[in-house]
């Protein structure tokens, strides 16, 4: 009797460290909330957008067969407010129409550019430059995988920031604006990201977002309110104390100088894009440099969230392989003072949220099996069982809030009421399933069934319609 | 199941979280315009501050005494009554450096606004500090008005900064200003700078802006500088509109000139009908050097006027060009393979319907680094052209 309370009692304060850690960020996410307002409302910041002082930035869109959906990306990239902009589409030895719907809607001819950057990489076939806009230039390349075609991009870019995009994103207009920003604010600044968003269920004109929906399909919203927990708390807080791990490789802007020095993504990572901010924080601390990695909670990138479970496994499956080998690479960090608050605090989270599935597994099937045997006492059950809800509702609905406070994306009462009612429904079948995928992916780790760099290829059901 | 307090605790929290969401619209309105009635407070004492006549004072002790939003305020109208205080610019970029994220933006809004409101302000030199020099040339690029004669004097001695981060931005303020054709003396100067990337960029803004005026320049700078520096010189006049290839002509065809290849190498980067019929004679030059120059000519002026896909190939009853009948003619005799492998690029991007089938008719007597170009070459076209001329490409490859 005692050995098994004890037992609930150790996975229950996991979980509830997991979720009372959510909950304290929640606070600190509606300071640095605050910090970040006047980055878009003072008069001085819309002088400067519309000044030519910020820095030249390259867009690299690795693709890989993305013949339905390329165009309308890069059409969405050409129209953002930026004054020096080059976009660089790398088509990784496409076998579908990708090099000719480029080719018909941008009128290619071979360039003169060539890969001036050191990284190496699969071969380059061909440089086109556009004679319709002369700020895009397309690479075909041979097939090497998504951090390969990347490592072209930066190797072809001319310009000291580079953006990494999927190719399947529609980026608000003023996005570059904000995600450059603190670059000009901060010298020593190296990286920014910005916030990911759903598309689905937006309303779209002209390539642009122009107004967000939740969609009517479940799942769809269940993530809708997954990336506002994400972004909307998660980000926020860890930009307090300069703290982020992750700057994810569908929306991340970096030194160009510092890729090349420190040899670009790595082609045979799992979650390349992980796996690279964690050595940015190793070779800065390692040379004593003051860095400064940024998070702007105003710059919006929209991306195509999975349809179907099997390609909401396959997503959650790479993300979590791609976490736990990241940790595994770079385990020297956790804990080591010389890190700072990453080594302190990030990594330890990053630790736990590793284990979390695990623990709230153990929650969901061992405190019934001991209830069922006799060893734990119903209202204990019932209390671990109630709280454990509560407490992760309390950090969804604290998303909600600070979502709507801050950007008011949605602004029908009934999109709210939609996230309220996934906030609480997600509890029953949509968290069991992400445990599943989530624990699958370790499983498999371990079972040395890595999935390699690779593309994803989700059915692409709402760009595929006309 | 008994009721626990952090259950109540929770609950509680859930609760004012949803009375919070559904009360948000009006909360977030409510936040927005006490936040503006703050500003307008802020710049209402702000404005009573500078009034005083040793405002510039005032704005120096700012920066200990007076709350940091305040300090903004008084830059921020600083920059809104630019024409009257101008005389304080230096103190303005001396901010720009110490303080805050937010106050640095500010007062360089308010330096810009000065500089191109008052451009006499802007050649003043009494800021002294490379500091101030720096912030102020970034304070330029604030405004797209800052194309001044004032602004470009200022920008001129920018260039000559002993900073190279002054310089760097100097160079960055020019491109953005358009103001590279007034300064192409001082930017000659920096294409020997002592930084490859202030080269680099110099030799960059000299291509793109350059006219026929400045055709001895360009003649000198393509002698004197490396391959590096030719290829962005050229890449840059490649992709200016200007008929500079037609001035260049008489040089290249001149046998006399010492600027004889380099002039080549500028015909080439126009796409005119001159310019290609020049570079047809001289691929029947003797000299094998001056073959080979004009051959990588003749591929950067095919590769600019590229058509779009297969439009070329596929008019086979079009009037023959003389410049792609030279180079298969080339193709087909030449021997020394510093000439051939640049002819050979040149036909990839000819666009012409023979092109193929010359470029696999001269595989089987190739040297083995020919060959590979040879191939390459045919795949680029193939990858380019209408689905009949990849028919055309596979039917040759297929035996």
């Amino acid at each position: 009797m005692t050995w098994s309370i004890a037992f609930a009692a150790v996975v229950v304060a996991g979980l509830a460290l997991y979720h009372g850690f959510n909950l304290v960020t929640i606070a600190l996410a509606a300071v640095e909330m605050r910090r970040q307002r006047w980055m878009t409302s003072h008069p001085a910041v819309r002088a400067l957008e519309e000044g030519r002082l910020l820095p030249g930035v390259a867009v690299i869109v690795p693709a890989y067969n993305e013949q339905v959906s390329i165009v309308r990306t890069v059409h969405s990239i050409l129209r953002l407010a930026y004054a020096d902009l080059q976009v660089i589409v790398v088509s990784d030895g496409s076998t579908d129409g990708t090099l000719q719907a480029l080719t018909r809607a941008f009128a290619l001819r071979p360039s003169l550019d060539a890969p001036s950057g050191t990284l190496s990489t699969q071969s380059v076939r061909a440089v086109f430059s556009s004679a319709v806009d002369a700020r895009l230039v397309v690479v075909d390349k041979r097939n090497g995988g998504k951090a390969d075609a990347l490592n072209v991009g930066i190797n072809i870019a001319r310009t000291p920031l580079v953006l990494a995009v999927d190719a399947d994103i529609a980026l608000d207009r003023k996005a570059l604006l904000h995600l450059t920003m603190p670059f000009v604010l901060y010298p020593d600044t190296v990286a920014t990201s910005g916030v990911i968003r759903p598309s689905n269920g937006c309303v779209r004109r002209r390539e642009r977002i122009v107004r967000g929906e939740v969609p009517g399909h479940l799942l769809e919203a269940f993530q809708v309110l997954e990336y506002m927990r994400a972004y909307g708390v998660g980000r926020l807080f860890f930009n307090r104390f300069n703290g982020h791990l992750i700057i994810s490789g569908a929306f991340g802007l970096f030194d160009r100088e510092l890729l090349l020095e420190i040899g670009g993504y790595q082609t045979h990572a799992v979650g390349e894009d992980i796996e690279l901010v964690a050595r940015i924080h190793r070779h800065l601390v390692a040379q004593q440099r003051p860095y400064r990695l940024e998070f702007s909670s105003h710059a919006l990138c929209f991306t195509e969230a999975p349809h179907s479970l099997p390609d909401l496994g396959k997503q959650r499956l790479r993300w979590h392989q791609g976490l736990l080998s990241t940790l595994r690479i770079h385990r020297a960090m956790a804990l080591n003072r010389r890190f700072g608050w990453i080594g302190l605090l990030t990594v330890p989270y990053f630790v736990l949220e590793l284990a979390a599935p695990a623990l709230e597994a153990l929650g969901w099937l061992v405190l019934p099996a001991l209830w069922w045997t006799g060893a734990l006492p119903p209202a204990m059950l019932a209390l671990f069982v109630a709280v454990g809800v509560l407490m992760s509702t309390s950090v969804s609905l604290a998303a909600i809030l600070l979502d709507a406070l801050q950007f008011n994306h949605f602004r029908r009462s009934i999109d709210r009421a939609r996230l309220i009612a996934c906030a609480l429904l997600e509890h029953i079948g949509y968290r069991q399933c992400t445990i599943y995928y989530r624990l699958k992916g370790i499983v498999r780790y371990y079972s040395s069934i890595h999935l390699k760099s690779s593309w994803k290829s989700p059915t692409r059901a709402a760009q595929a319609a006309p | 199941m008994p009721w626990h307090p952090a259950i109540t605790a929770f609950l509680l929290l859930d609760l004012a979280l949803l009375v919070a969401i559904a009360f948000a619209t009006p909360l977030r309105r409510s936040i927005v315009v006490a936040r503006r009635r703050r500003e307008r407070r802020l710049r209402m004492r702000a404005a009573v501050a500078l009034t005083v006549p040793s405002w510039a004072a005032d704005l120096n002790a700012a920066s200990g005494a007076v709350p940091p939003p305040l300090v903004s305020a008084m830059l921020w109208q600083a920059g809104r009554d630019a024409n009257e205080h101008c005389g304080v610019l230096a103190e303005l970029s001396a901010k720009l450096e110490v303080a805050p994220p937010r106050t640095r933006l500010i007062a360089a809004w308010a330096v810009a606004r000065i500089i191109s409101r008052c451009p006499h302000v802007a050649t003043d030199r009494s800021a002294g500090s490379s500091a101030n020099e720096l912030a102020q040339v970034r304070a330029l690029m604030l405004t797209s008005g800052a194309g001044t004669a004032a602004a470009t004097e200022h920008l001129r001695q920018a260039l000559a900064a002993e900073n190279p981060a002054v310089r760097r931005a100097a160079l960055r303020a020019v491109e953005c200003t358009d103001s590279s054709t007034a300064l192409m003396d001082d930017l000659e100067r920096r294409v020997h700078d002592r930084h490859p990337d202030i080269r680099l960029t110099a030799a960059r803004l000299i291509g793109r802006a350059a006219t026929d005026r400045d055709l001895s320049r360009l003649l000198r700078l393509l002698v004197a500088t490396d391959a590096g520096m030719q290829q962005t010189l050229l890449t840059a006049m490649s992709r200016a509109d200007q008929p500079l290839a037609v001035k260049a002509i008489a040089a290249a065809e001149d046998p006399s000139s010492a600027d004889r290849l380099s002039a080549i190498a500028i015909v080439g980067t126009g796409s005119d009908g001159r310019a290609r019929q020049a570079i047809a004679t001289l691929l029947r030059d003797r000299d094998p050097g001056v073959r080979s120059a004009a051959a990588v000519a003749a591929g950067r002026t095919l590769r600019i006027g590229w058509p779009m896909k297969g439009s070329a190939l596929a008019a086979a009853d079009a009037p023959r060009d003389r410049l792609v009948d030279q180079l298969l003619r080339l193709v087909a005799e030449e021997s020394i393979a510093a000439v051939l492998h640049p002819v050979v690029q040149a036909l990839a991007c000819s666009g012409d319907d023979r092109a193929p089938a010359a470029l696999l008719g001269r595989i089987s007597s190739a040297s083995p680094a020919l060959r590979e170009r040879l191939i390459e070459g045919s795949a680029l076209i193939a990858q380019l052209a209408a689905p009949v001329a990849r028919v055309a490409v596979s039917t040759l490859v297929a035996p």
